[in-house]
């Protein structure tokens, strides 16, 4: 393949071949230019594909950064000729300067590409040679096989020795390589350059016999011919020469009256207009501004394939136009299809390195069994996942149910008692305890036993008590804080933890008033306040795959759990100030507090904390959290989250009636 | 994948010529986007020792530029602990398509060698550098004798 073809491939004493090699690659991709563009502004040139896409990131010039826009890209035609001719001779080239290192001669250079001549040229006249080189041109369409007329002996001579130094092309050496680079280029044959025309183009080519002469060019170039004309006009005015229309070989003077004959046949004109008429280049689409249906709709036009997400529609329509556009600066674009396929490879290569697949392997198209059989394999894939989950739910109702039943037995027991955890006392803890670890980790410890719920539930009681009490303040709040109330009394939620987190080591003393999570589900799932939690859930990470919705309420509910392991040592501080306060606070304030504990500290209703902390001293148990206020609550204490940090005397809007109300109760049981 | 060519291009090259400055050039040939190397400094006081870098490829490459951390400690104002370097040649804003890799590491030597104090990663490296040539000196050599890797041999 050409591309592998490098410019290092050069010998040290050859180092201009070297850099002409340089000269015909592209900056960008470092393969010999296809289809050649020029900026006008700056005279650098690139591959169309390259500079089109480059000018999306940037609109300048990738080398000397001169600004730029894809209108202004102009072809270079001349380079691509270069680049055919020199990947035409390159092999032999290399071949010679290879082995004729210590010999550089052009006479080296020559022998290697005609075998036959065998180096026994002087190196002195190189005019001699070529010409002897072409004759044995001439004479080699004979041996192999392929008849020529040589029409113009002294135009041949003449445009050979007149500077380019043509190589007769054989086929036998350098066959795969000018395959190669035939393939990449499309076959264009049109374009040989004009001296190089009889030479190249007619090995292998059917001829006619003469005196018709036939240069079969598939879309012969009127400039080619006629510039043959006119060298022979020069050189002699009795010799034949080729129909510019019809390419037939006519003799002179009676050219123009053959002209005449041959211009007023319809197709032969089309073939003197320049070739077809050229490609309009695709408009480039606001794709933000389009509907995926719109998206669809013009992949499809295209006969390119709908499938994947938005981007990945983009990026496909992208592509094509990229190279569609790409394509027609070329003399012979490739056909659509041709494109289409490309656009395909690309993807496909694109999607290895980067590793993804499609979610779902089958088509639209695809018959139902091998539809079947995907559904069946991605079942059997995710079965344990699947099993666990459905687990998990059975787990969690039963729980709940059971632990209904117990709560409303307990219930009666502890009417009596009022507990808030003061965050006075919370703030103290974590001082105490250089072993502060992530709310995850507290999370993960508190793992409930069914000892422990017994005494636990002694202290929800006295937290839902304190919970009802706030909820007399406001009456939009009662009922979210009536069901909290009911929820409360049960140990569902610890079950849940059971349940979620199987391998958190056991702990006594906690007491997750989990219910709160299924409120707040409920809350989410009705609310649509799932966009609440997200801050929270970048600050507490849960360590659960559940749906979506869970996680997220679980993570919201995470750090009211872990106020409630507070006597266990293991709190951050934002976390166990956040149990003075209830949850709301607790999320609201926690990014504030992480940074200053001590304010967050002052602006909380301070009287009542230090007897707090007695009363918890006394009774580690009873450290509850006070209530699970509902999604609407939630965010409504967020927006608040500013006039509570300066706020210290507490007194807050109207929404904040929870809050106000649970301060009342904890100055209450202060006075007490 | 285009950026895997050119940059098989650029690596076949790069071995071929060699640079002084930069050796043990090593590629997963199934992840052409990642290079690691040695940067051998020549200057003082970096001559001591050598340093691990690591190219970084983005998949648009050579639309997007490279991103070259150093994974061996060195005491230089250009280059912060974590080992990210600020290379203007291969900053967004500078970056252009048509510069090769070993133009980019040939700067970046450049950099090692004369590092420069008007632009640091590490201010109080840089403040040292320009008010107490000496003494940065001697701690660069330290430091470079302690975390360096070895030397490779002489080509």
């Amino acid at each position: 393949m050409s591309s592998f073809a490098s410019s290092g491939d050069w010998p040290e004493n050859f180092k201009q071949l070297k850099t002409i090699d340089d000269l015909l690659r592209c900056p960008i991709c470092y393969e010999y230019f296809d289809i050649t563009m020029i900026i006008p502004q700056c005279s650098h040139n690139y591959c169309s594909l390259c500079i089109r896409r480059y000018l999306n990131y940037k609109t300048q010039c990738p080398t000397c950064g001169t600004s730029v826009s894809e209108p202004e890209l102009r072809n270079n035609r001349g380079i691509d000729d270069l680049v055919r001719q020199f990947l035409d001779v390159r092999p032999r080239l290399l071949q010679c300067v290879k082995s004729g290192v210590n010999n550089h001669t052009a006479d080296t250079t020559d022998r290697g590409s005609t075998s036959a001549q065998a180096g026994s040229k002087p190196d002195a006249s190189i005019f001699q040679h070529v010409s002897a080189a072409k004759t044995t041109k001439s004479s080699k369409p004979v041996t192999t096989g392929v008849k020529k007329s040589p029409p113009t002996n002294t135009l041949d001579r003449f445009c050979s020795t007149a500077g380019t130094r043509t190589f007769p092309v054989e086929d036998d050496n350098s066959d795969d390589f000018q395959d190669d680079v035939k393939r990449k280029r499309n076959k264009r044959i049109s374009y040989k350059e004009s001296s190089s025309d009889d030479d190249v183009e007619i090995v292998g080519t059917v001829v006619t016999p003469p005196p018709v002469k036939a240069v079969k060019v598939p879309s012969p170039k009127a400039s080619t011919s006629s510039e043959s004309t006119s060298a022979v006009d020069r050189n002699s005015s009795q010799v034949a020469t080729d129909c510019p229309v019809c390419g037939v070989s006519i003799p002179e003077r009676h050219i123009n009256t053959h002209l005449d004959v041959c211009l007023t046949r319809e197709e032969k004109k089309e073939s003197l207009r320049s070739s077809a008429p050229k490609r309009k280049p695709m408009a480039k689409l606001v794709y933000n501004l389009m509907s995926d249906k719109d998206l669809r709709k013009r992949l499809k036009e295209k006969g390119l394939s709908t499938q994947g997400d938005r981007q990945a529609l983009i990026a496909r329509h992208h592509e094509f136009v990229l190279r569609y556009n790409s394509q027609c600066d070329s003399a012979d674009p490739k056909s659509v299809a041709q494109i289409v396929k490309e656009v395909e490879k690309h993807e496909r290569v694109l999607n290895k390195s980067t590793g993804t697949k499609p979610a779902f392997p089958v088509k639209k198209t695809s018959n139902e069994e091998e539809r079947d059989r995907v559904n069946t394999k991605y079942a059997t894939e995710h079965k344990t996942q699947f099993n666990s989950l459905i687990e998990n739910a059975k787990k969690r109702m039963k729980q709940k149910r059971e632990a209904k039943l117990a709560g409303k037995v307990q219930h009666k027991q502890n009417d009596g008692e009022e507990k808030l955890p003061s965050m006075e006392v919370d703030l103290d803890v974590a001082a105490e305890e250089p072993s502060i670890e992530k709310p995850s980790d507290v999370s993960m410890e508190t793992e409930p036993t069914v000892k422990d719920i017994l005494t636990e539930q002694k202290a929800k009681q006295a937290s839902t008590e304190e919970d009802q009490e706030a909820t007399v303040g406001t009456e939009d709040i009662k009922e979210h804080t009536e069901d909290t109330v009911e929820d409360q009394t049960p140990d569902a939620p610890q079950f849940n933890l059971l349940a979620e987190f199987d391998d958190m080591d056991e702990k006594e003393d906690t007491f997750c008033p989990d219910d709160t999570r299924d409120d707040l589900e409920d809350d989410c799932a009705s609310e649509k306040s799932i966009c609440l939690f997200d801050n929270i859930q970048q600050e507490t990470h849960s360590d659960e795959p559940e749906e979506e919705q869970l996680t997220e309420s679980k993570n919201a509910i995470e750090p009211v759990k872990d106020t409630e392991s507070d006597d266990d040592d293991v709190l951050t501080p934002s976390l166990e100030f956040g149990a003075s306060e209830g949850s709301v606070d607790i999320l609201a304030m926690k990014p504030y507090q992480l940074q200053n504990p001590t304010d967050a500290q002052s602006s909380s209703s301070g009287p009542s904390s230090i007897i707090d902390f007695d009363f918890l001293g006394d009774d580690p148990e009873i450290k509850c959290v006070p209530d699970s206020p509902p999604a609407r609550q939630l965010r409504r204490a967020k927006r608040k989250m500013a006039e509570l940090q300066s706020d210290s005397d507490g007194s807050f809007g109207g929404e904040q009636d929870v809050r106000r109300s649970k301060r009342r109760t904890t100055t209450r049981k202060d006075n007490r | 994948m285009a950026a895997t060519r050119r940059l098989a291009k650029e690596l076949s090259q790069m071995r071929q010529n060699g640079i002084k400055s930069f050796r043990d050039i090593q590629v997963d040939e199934s992840n052409m986007l990642l290079w690691q190397g040695l940067i051998v400094p020549d200057s003082p006081p970096y001559n001591k020792g050598a340093f691990k870098i690591e190219i970084v490829f983005p998949a648009e490459y050579p639309f997007k530029p490279p991103r070259i951390t150093f994974k061996t400690k060195i005491y230089h104002p250009n280059i912060d602990e974590k080992g990210q370097v600020c290379l203007p040649i291969i900053s967004a804003e500078n970056w252009k398509p048509a510069t090769r890799t070993d133009q980019v590491i040939n700067a970046l030597v450049a950099l090692v060698n004369d590092p420069e104090p008007e632009h640091p990663l590490r201010g109080d490296l840089a403040e040292e550098y320009t008010k107490d040539r000496k003494k940065f000196l001697k701690n660069a050599e330290e430091y470079t004798k302690k975390h360096g890797e070895k030397r490779p041999a002489e080509a």
